[in-house]
């Protein structure tokens, strides 16, 4: 006798209306109070067969009792009981190759900066290594990219470090050898890059301007906060430089919006001056990133992480507030996390490195992401002679979400897919562990998320479409 | 269903709501599957182990094509073997190895 019970899911109530979240879909309905009460019902009991869930629906006529019990099978809100929850099978490798979509260019090994946290700096130096990318090795990324990429229509080029702007020279060129190579195939490129701020002129911002090259600048926010870890090497602070470039920078963005990349190292609860500040010098978005570090006096405590997510939580009502009175604040952790719920699609893999993103050494070698460059174990191949398939291939099968075993029971599991690869390593040892340290948070973030998403659902639904556009989603 | 009951919102869950076929929705056994869907590959239950609907089949590939050609998943493909294709089983023992026998036309 085939036996039915309700898929895992959460419940949220904003606003006097009832949302469904259904875990293993990803997908979001608004219900009405009589659904709500007969799933409280049906997940109470133990697993039931269609007889008997129909009986429990005595209050409605036969033909609704039906439509509502098949309705809720076809969404996948009723499922077929089995045994056991279904073991998560490992995943083989990829049976399709997947197109490259963006190489990340590391066009110096330097930088001009000693940030106290930078994960670049932690990894030390090597001998051997080059400071700056030979152009005919950037061309050839550039050829790599454009012929792995597959039937994509648009690529991204990202430059970045070090301090990519140490390198400014290099960079025309490459970008006007992309937009040629991928405009012969059909093509589009989509540029971006990272700076420290120290070395942008009135001639680079025209340049990022003329060329649409979208950037980002790594600020923490303002100078006290800003210049207790973002000195240069000789420890002298770098606000005060940066602030008139960097304003000149913002004034002149009209093409593509700037955002600022944050590094948090403590004072959580300064999170919503900080982002004031940064939105008043004009940043169009802002995205809080707590430090990776293996160093514990950099780590946020536990304490700092709860203050944190109070923050978030504030800065998530006042993207709501702004949101009823049809204005935009770009808080980028929100808006990334209400897309994601938006879209609805299901991860086996918490980002795209290894899939279709790779970095790109200033020798050549392709590296997992820019936070693995260096690092032999991460390293995939080149761009001289292609990618090493059976390591990448051991990669994906090792890194799908069905091998973290963790996971598998947590409802933010399609949220979160186990986190950066490269903080795992840091803090938990393996690239492949989830990040146990954050799941806590993450899934209370995750719940701040729900509601926030909720929200908007219920009063102003547009404004979600408008925000996945703006992220370059198609409707 | 009733859109009072459950309204998409998200994405995937719109796509949920895609899956309803016309067609007919009331045989006991295989609540929810797209009965008679032609586009769709699926045979037997060692090659299709989903643990969700449409789940997991109910008989193997070896028997699937003539089993459940009656009110389920082929009724389109499975040939007519009342009046046009009396003996077509005579060209298909053994259905995994001998399908590429199966060689029906519809005549116009």
């Amino acid at each position: 006798m085939h036996k039915f019970r309700v898929a895992e899911h959460k419940t949220i109530h904003v606003d006097g209306k009832d949302f469904l979240f259904l875990v293993a879909d990803k997908a979001i309905f608004e219900m009405d109070p009589s659904t709500k009460g007969i799933l409280a019902d049906w997940g109470s009991k133990r697993d039931m067969t269609r007889k008997e869930a129909l009986a429990s629906l005595g209050a409605l006529c036969a033909e609704d009792r039906d439509a509502l019990f098949q309705g809720l099978l076809q969404r996948r809100v009723l499922i077929p009981a089995r045994g056991t929850a279904p073991h998560a099978k490992t995943v083989g490798a990829c049976p399709v190759s997947i197109p490259l979509k963006t190489l990340i260019l590391h066009l110096t090994d330097t930088c001009n900066l000693s940030c106290r946290y930078c994960y670049y700096a932690e990894r030390g130096r090597s001998t051997g290594r080059k400071e700056r990318m030979d152009l005919n090795v950037a061309r050839q990324a550039v050829d790599f990219l454009v012929a792995q990429s597959g039937g994509l229509e648009e690529v991204v080029l990202v430059f970045f470090g070090g301090e990519p702007l140490l390198n400014f020279k290099a960079i025309p060129a490459v970008v006007d050898y992309a937009c040629a190579k991928a405009a012969a195939t059909g093509k589009k490129v989509n540029f971006a890059l990272t700076t420290n701020g120290t070395l942008l002129t009135e001639e680079i911002v025209d340049f990022f301007q003329q060329k649409n090259i979208g950037v980002t600048v790594s600020m923490d926010g303002f100078q006290e906060v800003h210049d207790s870890c973002r000195r240069f090497p000789d420890g002298s602070p770098s606000y005060a430089l940066i602030l008139p470039k960097v304003k000149h920078l913002l004034q002149q963005a009209r093409q593509r919006p700037v955002a600022a990349r944050v590094t948090l190292v403590k004072d959580p609860g300064q999170v919503p001056l900080i982002l004031d500040h940064l939105l008043g010098l004009g940043f169009m978005e802002v995205g809080f990133a707590p430090v990776t570090t293996g160093h514990p006096d950099y780590q946020l405590r536990p304490a700092d992480m709860d203050r944190l997510l109070e923050a978030f939580q504030d800065l998530a009502q006042d993207f709501l507030q702004a949101a009823q009175e049809g204005r935009f604040l770009g808080f980028s952790n929100l808006i990334d996390l209400l897309v994601a719920l938006h879209q609805g699609e299901v991860l086996n893999y918490p980002c795209g490195a290894g899939l279709g993103l790779f970095a790109v050494d200033p020798g050549g070698r392709l590296f997992l992401c820019q936070r693995f460059t260096g690092d032999e174990q991460f390293c995939m191949g080149d761009i001289f002679r292609g990618l090493n398939q059976e390591k990448l291939a051991e990669f994906r099968a090792e890194a799908a979400i069905s091998n973290k075993t963790d996971c598998q029971q947590c409802w933010a599991r399609t949220l979160c897919t186990g986190g950066c690869y490269h903080e795992a390593c840091v803090r938990e040892g393996s690239h492949l562990k989830p990040n146990l340290h954050y799941c806590d948070w993450i899934r209370r973030w995750g719940e701040i998320g729900l509601e926030a998403y909720c929200q908007i659902a219920a009063t102003y639904p547009d404004y979600l479409e408008r925000l996945c556009r703006s992220r370059g989603y198609r409707p | 269903m009733k859109k009072k009951w459950l309204k998409a919102i998200n994405k995937s869950a719109q796509k949920l709501e895609e899956k309803e076929v016309f067609g007919m929705q009331d045989v006991d056994v295989m609540t929810g599957m797209p009965i008679g869907c032609t586009t769709v590959f699926d045979t037997g239950w060692e090659t299709n182990p989903r643990p969700a609907t449409p789940m997991g089949n109910c008989v193997s590939s070896a028997r699937d094509f003539t089993s459940c050609s009656g009110p389920c998943w082929w009724p389109a493909q499975t040939p007519d073997n009342i009046t046009n294709w009396p003996d077509f089983q005579n060209q298909c023992l053994a259905i995994e190895r001998d399908w590429r026998n199966l060689n029906f036309v519809i005549k116009r």
